[in-house]
This record gives structure tokens, sequence and C-alpha cells, in this order.
């Protein structure tokens, strides 16, 4: 009896052992990948006197950073408390590139006919994706596209038909 | 069992001791090399003796224990390691002993003031700095010798465009090297090493060559107001937020920078002060902030090298006046772009255009961008307001609010400063008829008043959003008042522009 409550232990030791030396090795692995901060520009509807945009910094991995970016704009980390994505509901990043310092950005057509109306709900929209895309190391202008195609505008108020480039006004 | 040999000619030194195996080693104590000058064995390992003497007065402050060995005086060099401020290790493939001075994020402060930045990086002991500017891109380096830096990096955004990037940049000899990023026009740059463990480096506003420089405000007394006169030494762009709460009026002249000539003008009704300040570096800006008693009309008026901004505007009505000039309204959206849609399915599209239709009731000789339920693109209206030659551009929205929220009141949005008198004035009619809640004038970049030809607003009457003013954006008489709001705005912008 004695001798088994003692490979007993030793077996709870080896494992808790060698689950301590997995998570280090895990985290180290984790570090060693490179990452880029960028900011999502969400929205605080709350603040008197607004809504404004607001940055939030974040850690994205280098690889695929503007579209890993823009699905991070599209449902936001629930921890993050008191901002929230303007993006219409149901809105998808489909595909997102590079040319240059321009960043074209392909969104689902639910960006386009989910949006419900509103000037400085449009420029919410709009800003959160360009502000978002050019905190990006390299990318001075972004183009929203809808299914693979320019636009006018989404909603009336803000001519999205050639790249933009990032705009403060809105930003808290 | 003490088998600790001394030589013979070993000196009254206060030395720093540590282990080595065999060979030389060099000791590198706050930026300065050391030779070992002597050595002891102790339990078969060899230990090194280095003079610390010119260090002595510190090692005292610090008040360190000392080992005392045969009236000989040694301080352990882990014991040294205790002292926070001090960084001790040794370097066992170089067999270097390393001791320098422990830098944290805590020893470099900034201040701004209002034409400076001022960044201090002190030391806990002094210690030899290097100062310099690098080119391409332009930035300011501090060589901080003799220190370590925990954690080795440091990397700060302190707004303006600036950087300050803080890291060893060698071990053996240590060096800890301070770098500020430059913005594109940067600004003066000076050094200040005073006391010897402190090293400053300030930042001035640019100077003349980079921008206009503000000489001058004068203010001076209207009928019912003020004018204030802004004086630059050259033309500069600038551009205008009207503020609430307190109500204050802001100008931002970029590319600027501030004279020493400039001085506080006395306040005059409605102003209650002027302040100034340079409000960033790249680009040189300057901000100029008019503080008001109450909510005040503000016409704004530049000639080169001069902004005049008329506050207080006396305004008076002028019918007639308003038949001469071309108006053009702008119902926003219209055809397969409904607008805002509200829960009980009023579109936006066709409110707009009925109080559009109205204003043309009321002012027979405005235009409209569209007079249908058809699409007409932004570049087509702005295309239309150049066609006719349009002397004021007003487009009439309703406003929405995302999924969930209602949203409530009037905004009235401008982009231009040729254009915040017309927005003043419109917005305070929509108030006092409407009786929503004041969502302010506001500056916003939506196309067709960023890009019209003349003087243009945006008006977002009420919410579809909100239950309440969907009702009343569904009933004839509201949306008469909004109109008739409208054409009184008009009237009063037209008087004052007289």
């Amino acid at each position: 009896m004695k001798s088994k409550g003692f490979l007993i232990g030793l077996i709870l030791i080896v494992v808790l052992l060698s689950f301590i030396l997995f998570i280090r090795v895990h985290r180290k692995a984790k570090e060693e990948k490179i990452w880029e901060e960028v900011e999502l520009y969400l929205a605080d509807f709350n603040s008197p006197g607004g809504p404004f945009l607001v940055p939030v910094k974040v850690k994205i991995e280098k690889d695929n950073v503007l579209a890993s970016a823009m699905d991070l704009l599209t449902s936001p980390p629930l921890q993050l408390k008191g901002v929230t994505s303007p993006l219409p509901p149901g809105t998808k990043c489909l595909s997102a590139e590079i040319q240059g310092d321009t960043a074209y950005i392909n969104f689902s057509k639910e960006l386009k006919d989910n949006f419900s109306g509103g000037s400085t709900n449009e420029m919410l929209v709009v800003y959160s994706i360009v502000n978002t895309a050019c905190s990006i190391k390299g990318i001075k202008k972004a183009q929203i596209l809808i299914d693979g195609k320019g636009t006018d505008s989404l909603g009336g108020h803000i001519d999205i038909s050639s790249p933009l480039e990032p705009d403060r006004e809105l930003v808290k | 069992m003490n088998r600790l040999l001394l030589l013979p000619f070993l000196f009254l030194l206060p030395s720093i001791l540590y282990p080595i195996e065999e060979g030389k080693c060099q000791l590198f104590l706050l930026g300065k090399q050391y030779e070992a000058v002597n050595y002891i064995i102790e339990d078969g390992k060899v230990f090194l003796a280095f003079d610390i003497s010119p260090l002595t007065p510190l090692l005292k402050e610090i008040k360190l224990k000392i080992l005392k060995k045969n009236n000989e005086i040694f301080y352990s060099l882990s014991q040294l390691g205790e002292f926070k401020a001090l960084s001790c290790k040794w370097d066992k493939e170089n067999k270097q002993a390393i001791i320098a001075v422990r830098l944290t994020k805590e020893n470099i402060t900034w201040e701004r003031t209002p034409s400076s930045l001022v960044f201090q990086i002190t030391s806990p002991l002094p210690l030899s700095f290097e100062t310099g500017i690098l080119s391409s891109p332009e930035r300011a380096f501090i060589d901080i010798m003799g220190a370590h830096l925990y954690p080795a990096k440091i990397e700060e955004e302190i707004g303006d465009n600036l950087k300050m990037r803080v890291a060893q940049h060698s071990v053996a000899p240590d060096v800890v090297r301070f770098i500020l990023d430059l913005p594109s026009s940067p600004p003066k740059v000076e050094f200040s090493p005073s006391p010897a463990n402190v090293m400053k480096i300030s930042l001035t506003s640019p100077l003349k060559g980079r921008g206009s420089g503000l000489e001058n405000i004068d203010l001076q007394k209207i009928d019912g107001g003020a004018i204030a006169s802004l004086k630059l030494t050259q033309i500069s762009e600038y551009k205008t937020l009207l503020l609430k709460n307190p109500p204050r009026l802001a100008i931002d002249i970029s590319p600027a920078y501030l004279t020493p000539a400039l001085t506080a003008p006395q306040a005059i009704s409605p102003i209650s002060q002027v302040r100034w300040s340079q409000f960033s570096y790249d680009p040189p800006t300057v901000r100029v902030v008019f503080d008001l008693e109450k909510e005040t009309r503000v016409d704004i008026k530049s000639e080169p090298a001069l902004i005049k901004v008329r506050f207080g505007a006396p305004l008076e009505t002028d019918f007639d006046n308003l038949l001469n000039l071309k108006i053009v309204i702008d119902p926003g959206h219209g055809g397969t772009e409904p607008g805002a849609i509200s829960s009980n399915g009023w579109k936006e599209k066709d409110i707009n255009l009925d109080i559009a239709k109205r204003v043309k009731k009321l002012l027979p000789s405005v235009i409209l961008t569209r007079e249908d339920d058809i699409n007409v693109s932004l570049q087509d209206r702005v295309a239309f307001a150049y066609q006719v030659n349009a002397d004021i551009f007003i487009s009439i929205h309703n406003n929405s609010m995302p999924q969930g929220k209602v949203g409530s009141g009037t905004e009235t949005y401008y982009y231009r400063e040729d254009s915040l008198l017309l927005a003043q004035c419109i917005h305070e009619a929509l108030i006092s008829k409407l009786g929503l809640p004041d969502g302010g004038v506001r500056r916003r970049g939506f196309y067709v008043i960023k890009n019209s030809p003349c003087p243009s607003v945006l008006v977002e009457g009420a919410y579809l959003s909100n239950p309440n003013e969907e009702a009343l954006l569904t009933k004839e008489d509201f949306r008469e008042k909004i109109a008739e709001a409208i054409v009184e705005g008009l009237k009063k912008y037209c008087g004052g522009k007289r």
C-alpha cells in the first residue's frame, strides 16, 4: 500500500513538472513570434459630446497583419469595455492587400447593406477602417472595397471611391 | 579554515573582489576601465583586486559593508549589487567585472511648456554624457557612459510625431543610448549638462523660416462685439474649432510658430481671455484660443498674413437680398439610396426631399439638386453647385445611430472656415424653432460641404433612430419648421454678411 501511494505521488510530480516545462517552452515559442503594434479604432457611443473613435493598441502577428487587424475590427475582443466596433452587423473582411503605401480592404456586402444610415455613423465606420489600416507601418491610405469592387459611398455622406487618408476629427 | 594568502606588496586600497579561474581580468566601473592591481587566493579560487580609490567617496556614501581581511578592505561584487543604483555583473566569457549605474524609466522624465519640450536624464551618480545630432532621418542622441538600462529597451511615443528610444547601446564599455527621432521639420535642439548627474535636452519651437510667425493679436471693440486680428509674418493655413463648455473658439495656424513679441491683449466682451500655445511641432502648429463669455456668432475672414475674426457679428434680416442669391438646397440621398430608415419604415430620402421642397416654397429663388426620388452622386451634387455658380449650399439630412443606439437632437456641420458663420446662423434658428437637444455646430469633412464652391453646411434635423423624433419627422408641421428655420438662418446670415 505504502509503495503504491509513493508511486502515485511520483507520477503526479512527474506530470506536474512536465506540465510546467510544457508551459514554459510554449510561452517561449509564443514570444519568439514577431508582433506588430496596431491601433484598432473602435467606437465609443457613450461619451458626452460623442460618439468618438478611440484608438486601442493591440499586438498582432506580423504575417498578414492588415487582414488580422480587419478581422479584429469586425469582431473586437470581448474584454474591451466601453468601445464597440462601428461596423454593421454581419460585416466580414474577405481579403486585404497592400500595394505600395495603399491598403485595399475588401469587405462583404453587409458593410453597405446593413449600414443603418446617419452621417456621424458613416464617419465612424469609414474612419475606423481607414485609421486602423493606416496605423500599420508603411500604410498611408486605404480604400474600402465591397465584394471586390469600389463603391461611391456607404451611406451618402462620404466619398469612398478612391483611397482615403486617416482622419482624426472623430478621434478622442 | 582560512587559506587567504596575501602578497607582501598589497597596498592599502579599497578593492573589489571577485573570483576568476585564470588569466587577466578587467573591471569596467561606471564607464572607466581598471586593470587588476593584485590578486588573492581563497578556497582555491583566485580573487582579483582593483584599485577603486577614485570611487571611495561614492562607496562611503552608499554605506557598504566591507570585508576586512588582515587590514585590507575589500568590497565584494555581489554586495555592490545590492545597492539599487548600481548594476554589477561578472562576464565569464570575457573575464570582466562590470559595474554600472542602473537606469530605469524613472530616470528619464519630460516636461512640456508652451514653447518647448524638455527631457531630463537624471543619473543616481555622476556620469559622463556624449551628445549629438545624427542625420537622415534627423535624430538627437545622448550616450550615457557607464550605465545599464532596465529593461534593456524603452520606447515611447511622446506625441507630435516625436518618438523616444532608449537602449543598451553596448556593454563593456557600458553605454546607454537615448535617441529622440525628430519630426521632419525639426525644432531647435539644445543639450544642457548640469549638474554632473543630469543631462537635459530641450526642443524649442521651430524658428523663423519654418512657417509663419504669430506676431500680434489685437482686439478692437465694435458695435455689439469685438474684432480680433491675428497678424502673421507670412501666409499660413488655419482652421477653426468652435467649442462648448466653456464656449471658446480655437484657431490652429500651421505651419506656424510663436514669436517672443506676442503679448496678451486686453479682453473685450464677449471675449473673456485670449490664450495661445505651440500646439504641436510636426507640423508646427500654433493654437490661439478665445475664451468667450457666452456662445457667440463668429465670422472669419483672412487677408494675406492676417486673420480677422468678428465676434458677436450684428445681424439683420433682409429678405430681398436672399432672393438675389444663388442658394442650392441639397436633399440628401434618393433613389436606391434611402439613407437612414426608421423602425416604422420612414425613409430619410423622402423626408429630406419634402423639407427641401418646403424651403423652395418659402424662398422660391432656391435651386434643388434633385426634385424627385432619384439617385444623385455626391460628385454630381457638388458639380451642380459649380454649374449654377452657387453662393450658398445647404445639404438637408436627418440622422441615425447604429443598432441599439437611439441618438437625439439637431446638429449642423461645416467644414471650411468660410462656412462657420452660415452654420451658426442656421443652427441657432433650428435650435430655437425645433426645441430638440442642441447637438452643436460641428466640423466634419462630409463630401458635399468639403468640396462645394461656396459657403456650405449640412443640416441633421433630427434622429430617425429615436422614436420620439421619428414621430415628429413624420408630421408636416415639424418638417415645415425645419424649412422655416433654414430660411430664417439664411436671412440672419445674409444680413450679417453685408
